[in-house]
Formats: structure tokens, sequence, C-alpha cells
């Protein structure tokens, strides 16, 4: 079966020439760029920095000193990639950024939880165990910048192989600062890991049947089962 | 020889407007679509090594832009945009002007009037009149036959049109 004709501007009744005309302009209207770029900064941990100078990304400064090699890095889908490029990129001497529960300016260039409702969520069980750190003061000089959500996760991944313990603790730190992060799977797949690699199987597959309860969906599905099939 | 595979970035620098335009005319609100766009590309990430081509990326985008706006409207508890607040004028004539040019004006407008038709008919015209894809790739994306695709489409511009005609009877009488 052909598909019908379209709509055109040049036949039809008046309305449906009005309607091609609303349509056609609609297909050009591409969005602006300061909306694409606002999203990339966003997301420059998940998909690398711009492939070209002139992109319209409003990249922190830190970006310019890092070659295309992490672009290579990136291409390794899964949290190694993630969690790489999110470490190098989100390294900037910002201001203190909040928990993820009121999300702050300051946040733009790491992946940001959502602001305008929960995150995705994270296993129950998880979030029912969890407590978000106190934010720093408001008013304290002294305050060390909170480590953004990718800075730990890309720092838990960097670790996991050498030290999955350290892996560990800073996979639980971000689980109280981001209960409701976006790396919240990432994070659990990396804690599952360095829970497989100290040694605590029954910890890691107690955790791992959590994930997959939370996550039925996951892409990470097929690993985090592997480690729970495996007991 | 394998192709190499498809980079989040790639799929970010190729469909993000594309992505940011679908949400919209899926009805999530402009003030939404930042965070429901990067679930999207949340999603893309997390799915990227599944993705083997079959469909194409557009198709596959939709779907996960669907899921993550259908999500969005379950989580959040808010509605669809409906474009009939104190700001909408009584008629759906195209002075709905915005600040932000007259393809924006376009895009406000059409919103408006797909706001009109159901979610299975909207669907049907966005993707194949304004996204352009074949009637295939329609029933591939929505999962329906491809007559279901059809009559969609046929009831949608009948519904669009009266529409449009009507407003212009208001404007000559």
């Amino acid at each position: 079966m052909s598909d019908p004709p379209r709509l055109s501007r040049d036949s039809g009744s008046d309305a449906e020439r009005r309607l091609a005309r609303l349509v056609e302009a609609s297909q050009r209207d591409v969005g602006s760029d300061e909306e694409v770029a606002a999203l990339e900064s966003r997301l420059i941990p998940l998909i690398g920095p711009p492939p070209s100078p002139g992109s319209t990304a409003a990249l922190p400064k830190t970006t310019s000193v890092v070659g295309s090699g992490l672009v290579k890095v990136m291409t390794v889908t899964g949290v190694a990639a993630v969690a790489t490029a999110a470490y190098v990129f989100t390294r900037q001497p910002a201001p203190v950024p909040a928990p993820s529960r009121a999300p702050s300016p300051a946040l733009t260039a790491s992946v940001r939880p959502s602001a305008s409702q929960p995150g995705p969520s994270a296993p129950a069980v998880v979030e029912a165990t969890s407590h978000a750190e106190a934010p720093p003061p408001s008013t304290s000089t002294q305050a060390a910048p909170l480590p953004s959500e990718a800075d730990l996760v890309g720092e838990a991944q960097s670790l996991l192989a050498t030290n999955p313990a350290r892996a560990l603790a800073l996979c639980d730190r971000h689980r109280r600062l981001y209960p409701r992060g976006v790396l919240v799977q990432e994070r659990e797949v990396l804690a599952i890991e360095a829970l497989e690699r100290l040694g605590r199987h029954e910890q890691a597959s107690a955790r791992g049947t959590r994930f997959l309860d939370a996550f039925p969906g996951s892409a990470h599905r097929s690993k985090v089962a592997a480690i729970v099939g495996s007991r | 020889m394998i192709p190499p595979r498809l980079t989040s970035r790639q799929v970010f620098d190729e469909h993000a407007r594309y992505v940011l335009r679908v949400l919209k005319y899926l009805g999530v609100r402009e003030a939404d679509v930042p965070d429901v766009s990067q679930e999207v590309f949340v999603t893309v990430h997390r799915k990227l090594a599944e993705f083997e081509g079959r469909s194409s990326v557009r198709t596959w985008l939709y779907r996960i832009c669907r899921n993550a706006a259908s999500d969005h409207f379950r989580r959040a508890h808010v509605r669809r945009e409906i474009v009939t607040d104190t700001t909408a004028p009584e008629s759906v004539g195209l002075d709905r002007s915005r600040d932000d040019g007259p393809r924006a004006e376009a895009r406000s407008t059409l919103a408006f009037l797909l706001e009109h038709l159901d979610e299975a008919k909207r669907e049907v015209f966005v993707l194949y009149e304004v996204e352009g894809m074949t009637m295939n790739e329609v029933c591939d994306v929505l999962g329906c036959k491809i007559q279901t695709a059809y009559s969609r489409l046929h009831a949608a511009r009948a519904i669009l049109t009266d529409l449009l005609a009507d407003e212009a009877l208001e404007k000559t009488s």
C-alpha cells in the first residue's frame, strides 16, 4: 500500500493548504541554539565534548584542556564511559552545589537531576535506607564544594579494579547525596561489582536482586543478572 | 565489515532538535522539556549498546521520547500542555504569536490545533505530516496496522481542516 499524498500548500481546500503551510513552517522550526546548548551542557558527562570548537555548547573551562581521546573513551558504552568522562569534565571550581533534591545552577555541567519532579527512582530498598547529607550552610565560606553525581560515579569507576573498597565508599556517598539522581543505576551496578570484588558475594547478590526488581528494563540488567545468577 | 557503533554524542548532534520538537508535540510543557529531554538522552546512553539498527534512529528515539513523556506525565501528575490558558486567544488564528518568530508561532498554532486530537490521531499526524516518516515507519513506531494508521491520519486531517475552516468562517462573518 503506497503512502497517501502528504499535505501540500498547492492543492486541496483552503483549510488544507493552510494546514500544509502550518506544517511546513513547523518543520522549519528546529528549535533555538540556546535550547540545544543548554541541553548539551547538561549532558556533557554522558555525551562528551562537542566535536569542534565551533559548537554551541556552553562548555566548562576545563574542557579545553582535555583531548579528543576522551571522545574515544566515550564510544565504549556503559558505566566506564559515563564515569570517566564525567570525572574529567565536571572537575571545575564550581560554587557549592546543592544535593539533588534542590538542584543548583552550579550543576549544569554535570548530569543534573530533574528539577520539576523526582528524578528516576532509585531502588525502593536503597532509598529507604538512604538519607541525604545535609547541604553545607549557605553562609559558610569554608564549605568545600560537594562533588557532582558524575564526580562520584566517575571516581568510583576509576577505582573499581584497584580499590573496590574505596569505590564502594564513593557509591555509598553518592547514594546519600543523590538518592534520586540520574546516575542511580550506574552507581548501583558499580556498588554491586565492588561488593563482588571484595568477596562479599551475598551482599552483592542481594543488592543485585533489589536492582533487578527496581529496574526491570535496565540496560544493565544482563550484567547484574549474571552476578546474581552466579550465586 | 561491521559499521561503527553510534555514540551518544552522534545521536545528540544529529537528533537533539528532533527530540526537543517531539517532546513538545507530545504535550510536554516548554518548561519541562529540558528535564524530560535530559532523561531521553540518559536512556539513549544506557540503551545505545542494545540498538541494533533494525529501525531508524528516529523511530527508536521517538519511542524513547514517548516513554519519557508518559513517565513524566504519570510521575509529576502534570497535564499535557493545553494551550487554552489565559494567554490563548478565543480563536485558533495565526495571531497566536509569541516573541520567538513566525516558525515558533506556526508550531505553537499547530500545537494548539493538535490538542483537539486524541493521542492516537495526533501521533500519526505528527509522525507522518510533520516529521515526514513513511507510513511503514509510523506503524513501526506506534505498533499499529497500516490501515489503522491511514484511518487515523484521515480523521486527523478532517478534524484539523474543520477547525481551520470554522475559524475562517468566523473571521468572515
